[in-house]
């Protein structure tokens, strides 16, 4: 099989298991549209400035150049409709046995906790990894899968809020949909959406750029050992080895995740708590490795500077947004521009793969 | 001509390897959509119910309480003690649900509420117009006749003491059950109890 039957592949059932999740999702939810389209349309409008704001938000979090516009997309896409629609198959049917297993009194309390961690993190990891495998420069390393991680948190947690939304009016019994809906969009982006689902698959989407890491250290190395590089090793020298350093990370990271989940789907802890503890624990996780990115990048640039690669006008403005758009502005041909453009993006991509 | 190689960074998985991760994925996938919905219907939905008092509600004030006889079935997966309960006997299936009513003007339109709320839990069934009824202790509430294809029933709905809540009763059986249904349906309105209302 060649190299782009199999981009094809992973592509197409990509596309199928987002449709899937949709399909679950509409046979879930469609009577809401019939028996209360304004408040089923609230719901969603409600969602609209998140999905919107916090896209724009998320893909200026990587250093350097934002993620590739289709994949972003794709993995905002992949957590509201493959991961939610199939988590709620999943989370049914776990729920039922907690329920059947530990009696309905700690199923009410602890099946939520105990399910969605389980089924929602894998379902929602699942896609960060089809970013991998659909673009294979799309993710480099921990900071690429953080950022796609939480563009998958971002759209589960958005279409989850819609469909809190809707449960809300069955659960005020029907007598006022519209406050239903806004009371429960309040709730759940007010005070819980700092800290909800896109914290948490930032998390494991860093596990999975880890877990990419590792897979491409191995092969290198692998591949090295068949062909120059072991060859032009001394006779004496240690044989290479990946090390299980990037897995333990990879493990590490979705392990945390999902103890982010458990905590806050957790009863009787404070929900202001439990998204401080959330949104603290991926900004730490952020800035250490976007500074280490950025840290890294600089170095690769002044080497590359060195051995008169990339000249230190380039060196100095690319890795900065708005020095790199000043350089553009100066240039008034758009022929020029546009080469230099294509320029700074080379360089980026090159860092972009170095870096990581 | 040789077709253009894509890009690909160092270390890249081969088609392969690729094929082998998108297995991986999608066996993941569907172990947790699939797996655990048919491990749970593997296991049986039903647990005995001795005969006595069920809670239903966030406890104190705001919850109520049914006495029920002997011979009733809980479906546990259905069930949760503070919103729902899904019992059964023999034919007859019943709902005990518990909402949550933000002020007057919710509590006054319970009844409205209740009947499209219904549209969506129960499609293809049908309400009539509702008649006054009164529980054990006395206090009033309204009941309805539901009509379906192949069910029918009466649903009943109370608000309760506080005004901040109200607890549903539907009752659904087989269509040929109608008299089995409607005595039910009484036996649980009469058993309905609002701690609040005793003291």
């Amino acid at each position: 099989m060649s190299f782009r039957s199999s981009i094809r592949a992973v592509r197409m059932s990509a596309a199928l298991l987002c449709v899937f999740g949709a399909g679950v999702l509409s046979w879930e939810f469609v009577r809401f549209l019939v028996v209360f389209p304004e408040a089923a349309a609230l719901a969603a409008v409600l969602e609209l400035p998140v999905v919107v704001i916090g896209f724009a938000l998320l893909r200026r979090l990587r250093p350097t150049r934002a993620p590739a516009l289709l994949w972003s997309a794709a993995a905002l896409v992949w957590g509201g409709t493959a991961a939610a629609g199939c988590a709620l198959l999943a989370n049914q049917g776990l729920a039922g046995l907690w329920a059947k297993s530990e009696g309905i009194s700690f199923a009410s309390d602890w099946s939520a906790s105990l399910s969605a961690p389980l089924n929602e993190e894998l379902l929602k990891l699942c896609g960060v990894v089809m970013v991998g495998l659909a673009a294979p420069l799309a993710i480099n390393g921990p900071l690429d899968g953080l950022v796609y991680g939480a563009l998958t948190g971002l759209g589960f947690q958005s279409v989850e809020n819609v469909t809190y939304g809707l449960n809300a009016i069955v659960m005020s019994g029907g007598t006022n949909p519209d406050h239903a809906v806004l009371d429960s969009a309040l709730l759940r982006v007010g005070t819980a959406g700092a800290g909800s689902h896109w914290t948490m698959t930032a998390v494991a989407g860093a596990g999975a750029g880890y877990l990419i890491l590792h897979t491409r250290r191995r092969r290198l190395i692998r591949d090295a050992g068949r062909g120059g590089y072991a060859s032009r090793q001394p006779a004496d020298a240690p044989a290479a080895r990946p090390g299980y350093g990037l897995l333990l990370a990879a493990a590490a990271c979705v392990v945390a995740a999902a103890g982010m989940h458990l905590l806050f789907d957790a009863p009787a802890v404070a929900i202001e708590f439990k998204v401080a503890v959330n949104f603290a624990l991926v900004a730490i996780l952020y800035l250490l490795l976007s500074s280490a990115f950025v840290r890294r990048a600089r170095d690769l640039l002044a080497d590359a500077a060195a051995a008169g690669l990339v000249s230190t006008t380039e060196a100095g403005s690319v890795l900065s947004r708005r020095r790199r758009r000043r350089e553009l502005r100066r240039i008034h041909p758009p022929a020029e521009r546009d080469a230099l453009r294509a320029r700074q993006q080379e360089i980026l991509a090159e860092l972009d793969a170095e870096a990581a | 001509m040789v077709a253009e190689q894509p890009r690909l960074p160092p270390g890249s998985a081969s088609p392969r390897a690729r094929l082998r991760w998108l297995l991986i994925v999608v066996a993941v996938m569907a172990l947790l959509t699939a797996g655990w919905p048919l491990l749970n219907a593997a296991v049986a939905d039903n647990q005995n119910l001795a005969a006595g008092s069920i809670r239903i509600g966030p406890g104190g004030r705001n919850s109520a309480d049914i006495r029920i006889g002997a011979g009733w079935t809980l479906r546990p997966a259905q069930s949760d003690p503070r919103q729902d309960y899904v019992l059964h006997r023999g034919a007859v299936a019943v709902s005990i649900g518990y909402v949550s009513l933000a002020d007057a003007e919710q509590t006054a339109g319970a009844w409205s509420g209740l009947r499209r709320v219904f549209r969506v839990t129960n499609p293809g069934v049908r309400l009539g117009r509702p008649s006054a009824v009164t529980n054990g202790q006395g206090l009033p509430g309204l009941s309805a006749i539901a009509t379906g294809a192949r069910v029918s029933g009466t649903v009943t709905d109370f608000v309760g003491p506080s005004g901040a809540y109200a607890i549903r009763i539907v009752v659904l059986a087989p269509r040929d059950a109608k008299l089995l249904t409607a005595a039910t349906s009484l036996l649980l309105i009469r058993a309905l109890r609002f701690p609040a209302a005793s003291r």
